[in-house]
């Protein structure tokens, strides 16, 4: 401990169990684990020591970001060290001409477009979280976004990286590279889920900030309608940058919580729609768009006349999660991918799982996308609601990966879906992906209990033990 | 039994050719993915080593490795497994053309990325492992992020899946972005799914001519800071004549369209402008004039767009006096591809330039890379990776091919 001390400061260790609390959990509530020791290094220098030295001693070390992650990622099941980004939020450089940035992994991701917006230039993924999320935690779950509809999650935007690896050795991969030279190491260790090694730099490509934004917001009498209005806009080849649906519940959900933009309460989907371009390509793509939406049976079309107005819509949105806080003390926030075609069918379906037993759901998701966020307002203290949260979500998985879908879209599979990858990937897959984070980590001590279930003894290790039945909390 | 006769066991008389780019070994091509395996594990057991290709358009972006017993062509395995036009995605067997899969996709509305030049010589597979590219990449990006996911074949046997059919997914490790410029050296892939594209609905293309390089990069300068989103910007020099021509290529929506060309000629006169089904045509006329054509090799380099010209100039310096053919340069992308002229030179005189070239071109953060010299040792070829980067390439090809059957001869080194 002493070590670990002299190298990050006193500061930027956190062993007392009051301190450490904060981090015995992410989004993922009900899967807590209060870990030994915290670090919070300042540079890359000191993760690599802080490393170097646990490797030495066959430490497990579960990486974090803000925590804002909802699968359990960076919850340490398996005990160890956590290590923590959050001293690490230096812009390095932004190069408005080559249009491209480099930052610490601890940057929270909004900050990056304020670094960079004097420029005309943005950082294109978004997370409804994204004024606390970290580049390094987006990096990890190659996270997502509503306007990833049309950029692209961040794995389309990530050109370098500076990676810590378990046993302190530094990659430096952090050159703007046209193309990878050799493997393409920064594609594949984006959405690794802290089981590679540690970002702690990362260059990102920015975006032009467009010359126009027009958003939209379709009002309907029933969730089908909405759903069937995304898959025309996208069969007709209209080019929006953002698709999302929001139900009733949600609404309700929103317009009673600071967040409220006036969405119609009574309304039973909204659908939030923005183009970007110039103006001219914006009006064109909104008047194709506004075309469909008629022919759905859209009540009401609203346009945002002014930015403060567009703002305001968003904030809504992106406010949904925080929102629902309103309604339960714990959301579980599920996060499936189905083919956009079966949009409609799949978010009935989900939403009779939930409703059969008796949970409440809450629907705002990435529509264009095909990425539903069944979320359930819930008490984790009701051990048999829990349960049924617990179970619904297993369930969805699996009506979602047995219609063409996949388990995540954007969240990643951390510790809550790790026995849904069964599901999802044969044997042979999930052993070829064990071989290739051996590749990376030898030791397998980065961020073990993630993503990967482990085989053994017959028995398959998918979920960690609650801390209070393990005795851990606190000790 | 010759190694021929046991190859002609597993895929038949119909699965064993001959290739011009392998002369003298024999080359299979099975006609499905069972057959492949039975040839991956045929060699495992022989202890055979074999080099992957489709219809060999990219062989020479990976030098030749020396020791090879056979190749394994995928040309035979075609076929599209799932067109979704509606969810914007297609899933199609390694040894289609991009060119039937093009046209396909193309009847309704869409269009699929890379637009690799000659696209009816070039596999589906060979463009995922070569990490080709195209000149679409300036709208699009480039092609290796529009795979959503591969079903491949391991050296041991097994195939195996990574990523999906959708549009967004991450769900695993991201083992497609490990395969996608590999040169078929960690495993075959047997499918790969593709994001697919609106196709632009009106097209317009506009040549200006000018005198120098120079001026031609300059007005490329001037069109990129526009905020026109060109979907094509390229720089062309014939190698005989002293001009060069700067090719804009627009679509969109028809009022988009109209704007954007006359903003463009506000400040700029176009030599020549073409509209609708032409302007197609010249697109892929553009598309094909690959450099390599005639030539004995292209140099491929990669830099920054802010630092292009200087590179463009430091390289162009290190091959003062050597015959020179055709040059593209892609601007908006920092890419530029030179061709050597055929007899150009000795092999010693290219080595010596194309150190010197990369000795200028390091501190500007430019890379260069050799296509097509097969004479050439891997190491002057390609630019060197050293340190943890080259170590763990080394694990990964360990982890992937352990008896090392698929030979390979790229950065992460020779066998």
């Amino acid at each position: 401990m002493a070590h670990l001390r002299a190298i990050v400061g006193e500061e930027g260790l956190l062993e007392d169990s009051s301190r450490a609390a904060p981090y015995e959990c992410d989004g993922l509530a009900h899967e807590r684990c209060r870990p030994e020791v915290v670090l919070l290094p300042r540079s890359t220098l000191e993760v690599s020591k802080c490393l170097a030295l646990l490797h030495s001693h066959s430490i497990p070390v579960v990486p974090r970001g803000a925590g804002t992650g909802l699968t359990g990622g960076a919850t340490p099941v398996e005990g160890g060290v956590l290590l923590g980004t959050a001293r690490m939020r230096r812009v390095i450089e932004v190069n408005a001409k080559d249009r491209f940035a480099r930052v610490e992994a601890g940057l929270v991701n909004i900050d990056l477009t304020r670094a960079c917006c004097d420029e005309g230039l943005f950082y294109a993924p978004d997370p409804s979280s994204q004024a606390a999320c970290s580049l390094g935690g987006n990096v990890a779950n190659n996270s997502g976004g509503p306007h990833c509809f049309k950029h692209g999650n961040t794995t389309r935007h990530v050109i370098g990286l500076v990676i810590v690896m378990a046993n302190g050795e530094v990659l430096d991969l952090s050159a703007p590279e046209v193309d990878p030279v050799g493997y393409d190491l920064v594609g594949l260790f984006v959405g690794s889920e802290g089981m590679f090694g540690i970002a702690t730099e990362v260059t990102v490509r920015l975006t032009p900030t467009p010359e126009a934004i027009e958003t939209l917001l379709g009002v309907f009498a029933s969730l089908d309608d909405a759903c069937d209005s995304v898959s025309a806009i996208i069969a007709g080849g209209w080019d929006a940058s953002a698709l999302e649906i929001l139900d009733k519940l949600t609404i309700a959900a929103v317009e009673a919580s600071v967040f409220a933009a006036g969405y119609p309460k009574d309304a039973e989907a909204v659908l939030l729609v923005e183009v970007e371009g110039s103006a001219v390509e914006c009006h064109e793509n909104a008047e194709g768009i506004l075309a469909i939406l008629a022919d759905h049976g859209v009540l009401e079309v609203r346009r945002a006349q002014s930015e403060r107005e567009r703002q305001k819509l968003w904030a809504a949105r992106k406010g949904a999660y925080g929102a629902m806080g309103r309604i339960a003390p714990d959301l579980y926030v599920s996060d499936v991918v189905v083919p956009r075609t079966k949009l409609r069918e799949m978010v009935r379906a989900t939403t009779d799982i939930c409703t059969a037993r008796g949970l409440k759901i809450l629907n705002v998701f990435h529509a264009g996308d095909g990425n539903l966020h069944p979320n359930i307002s819930y008490d984790r203290r009701d051990s048999d609601e829990l349960r049924r949260v617990i179970e619904a979500g297993d369930e969805m998985a699996r009506v979602c990966v047995e219609a063409g879908g996949t388990l995540s879209g954007e969240h990643g599979i951390g510790l809550e879906k790790l026995a849904q990858m069964k599901l999802y990937f044969s044997d042979e897959d999930l052993e070829l992906m064990h071989t290739v984070r051996r590749a990376w980590d030898p030791s397998q001590n980065m961020n073990p209990g993630k993503l990967l279930p482990i085989r053994a003894c017959m028995e398959t290790r998918t979920r960690p033990v609650p801390v209070e039945a393990s005795g851990r909390a606190g000790s | 039994m010759s190694l021929a006769e046991s190859l002609e066991d597993i895929v038949g008389r119909e699965g064993l050719e001959e290739s011009a780019h392998f002369p003298g070994l024999p080359v299979v091509a099975p006609a499905d993915d069972e057959s492949a395996r039975e040839l991956f594990l045929f060699a495992q057991a022989e202890s055979k080593s074999l080099r992957l290709f489709g219809r060999g358009s990219k062989l020479g972006w990976s030098p030749t490795p020396k020791q090879i017993d056979f190749a394994l062509s995928t040309h035979r395995l075609q076929g599209v497994i799932e067109f979704e036009a509606e969810d914007g995605t297609l899933t199609a067997r390694a040894g289609s053309t991009m060119g039937s899969l093009r046209d396909l996709v193309a009847e309704r509305g869409l269009e699929l990325s890379p637009d690799v030049p000659r696209p009816h010589g070039a596999t589906l597979g060979g463009v995922l492992a070569a990490g080709a590219s195209g000149p679409d990449r300036l709208r699009h990006g480039p092609g290796r992020l529009h795979i959503l996911g591969t079903h491949a074949l391991l050296p041991g046997g097994e195939i195996t899946k990574s990523g999906g059919r959708l549009v967004k997914n991450v769900t695993g490790y991201d083992l497609h972005r490990l395969y996608a410029g590999s040169h078929g050296s960690l495993a075959l892939v047997l499918e790969a799914s593709l994001r697919l594209f609106n196709a632009p609905r009106e097209r317009c293309a506009l040549r200006f001519e000018r005198e120098c390089l120079d001026e031609a990069l300059g007005l490329a300068e001037k069109i990129s800071n526009m905020t026109l989103a060109p979907r094509t910007l390229t720089l062309f020099h014939s190698g005989s004549e002293s001009s060069w021509s700067v090719d804009v290529g627009l679509a969109g929506l028809g009022a988009e369209l109209e704007r954007n060309r006359c903003r463009l000629a506000q400040f700029a006169r176009p030599d020549e402008r073409l509209d609708g089904a032409a302007a197609l045509t010249r697109s892929e006329e553009l598309r094909d004039r690959e450099p390599h054509a005639g030539s004995s090799a292209v140099l491929h380099l990669a830099s920054l767009p802010s630092r292009l010209a200087d590179a463009c100039e430091a390289l162009l310096a290190s091959f003062e006096g050597r015959a020179l053919g055709k040059i593209t340069i892609q601007p908006g992308v920092a890419l530029a591809d030179l061709a050597l002229a055929p007899n150009g030179g000795t092999t010693e005189d290219l080595a010596r330039r194309l150190q010197a070239a990369r000795t200028a071109l390091t501190p500007l953060g430019a890379r260069l890379s050799l296509r097509g010299a097969p004479r050439l040792a891997p190491n002057a070829q390609n630019d060197c990776i050293g340190g943890p980067a080259l170590a763990l390439m080394k694990r990964l090809k360990e982890a992937y091919d352990p008896t090392r059957i698929l030979a390979s001869n790229g950065p992460v080194g020779a066998h």
